[in-house]
């Protein structure tokens, strides 16, 4: 029951962050709601007992990206903020074709509602299986270790094509701006 | 009782603010935002199927976290973009970026 009540807080902080984020007309204001939306989702992943993806959620979004989004706006900086993030004329359709997907979305999660169900009482089993096992083992099991497990073993060569893939990014994010300084 | 449709729903209703601060905002860097709200609904349904599902290794999670990896370095170069940009037309809107229109 306190899983339904942390459920709804949470949903209701992050739809109402994002809302705010795309509904507000100063860009920093944006940018400060987008890190409660973040900050909401990390706690979303706690109540899913993935753990290790919350920590990396709040290292990674809340305080890595939310800090390089606030860089960019001051560093695009205008004489006044209060009118710097608004609709462009495509606004009232993008809105509808978002109700209209969002509509569709939730038809199509609903109908598929009895296979969900039969997979929520499976995992639930599947669940009080694995704590009726760990009672009896008294060291304390987080995702990290499960996950650490395949990322390193299974997964490592994506794992190694991901950090280069970071590289290569931060390098080109050096080039793009120092090239940036002196427009040929 | 929370189950997955919940969080199939609340990603889906993310998914859809996300896209439409993609599609409607005026400003590079408030386009970027709803990129990465996207983004972020997409780990949720990543990590809710494999909390649900019923496999053992916990495959969702590993996706979920190179999402993360990559929007970081997505995040890096769009904003370096958006900078440059800036610094030689002094302005980030993307209604304006029509250079390559015929």
């Amino acid at each position: 029951m306190l899983q339904t009540v942390l459920f709804y807080i949470y949903a209701l902080i992050i739809v109402v962050s994002a809302l705010a984020m795309v509904l507000s007309r100063n860009l920093v204001h944006s940018a400060l709601f987008m890190a409660a939306a973040f900050l909401g989702m990390a706690f979303i992943y706690l109540l899913l007992q993935a753990d290790y993806v919350a920590v990396v959620q709040i290292l990674v979004y809340v305080g890595a990206v939310s800090v390089l989004f606030v860089f960019g706006v001051m560093l695009t900086k205008r004489a006044r903020m209060e009118d710097t993030n608004r609709f462009n004329r495509y606004g009232v359709i993008a809105v509808f074709v978002g109700l209209a997907l969002f509509a569709l979305l939730v038809r199509a999660i609903t109908v598929s509602g009895t296979v969900t169900a039969h997979a929520a009482v499976a995992a639930d089993a599947v669940a009080k299986a694995a704590g009726s096992a760990a009672g009896s083992d008294p060291t304390p099991s987080g995702s990290a270790v499960s996950i650490s497990g395949l990322l390193l073993g299974e997964m490592a060569l994506p794992l190694e094509a991901s950090g280069l893939l970071l590289l290569a990014a931060l390098t080109g994010a050096i080039a793009l701006g120092r090239s940036g300084s002196k427009p040929s | 009782m929370i189950g997955l449709q919940h969080y199939l729903i609340l990603s889906a209703l993310l998914f859809c603010i996300g896209l439409v601060g993609a599609v409607a905002k005026r400003n590079a860097i408030a386009v970027l935002m709803g990129v990465e709200l996207m983004l972020n609904a997409v780990n949720l349904n990543l990590v809710a199927f494999d909390r649900f599902g019923s496999h053992a290794a916990p495959l969702g999670q590993a996706f979920a976290v190179f999402i993360i990896a990559v929007a970081a370095a997505e995040v890096a170069v769009g904003l370096a973009i958006i900078l440059t940009l800036y610094r030689r037309r002094a302005n980030t809107s993307v209604d304006d970026l029509d250079s390559l229109k015929g």
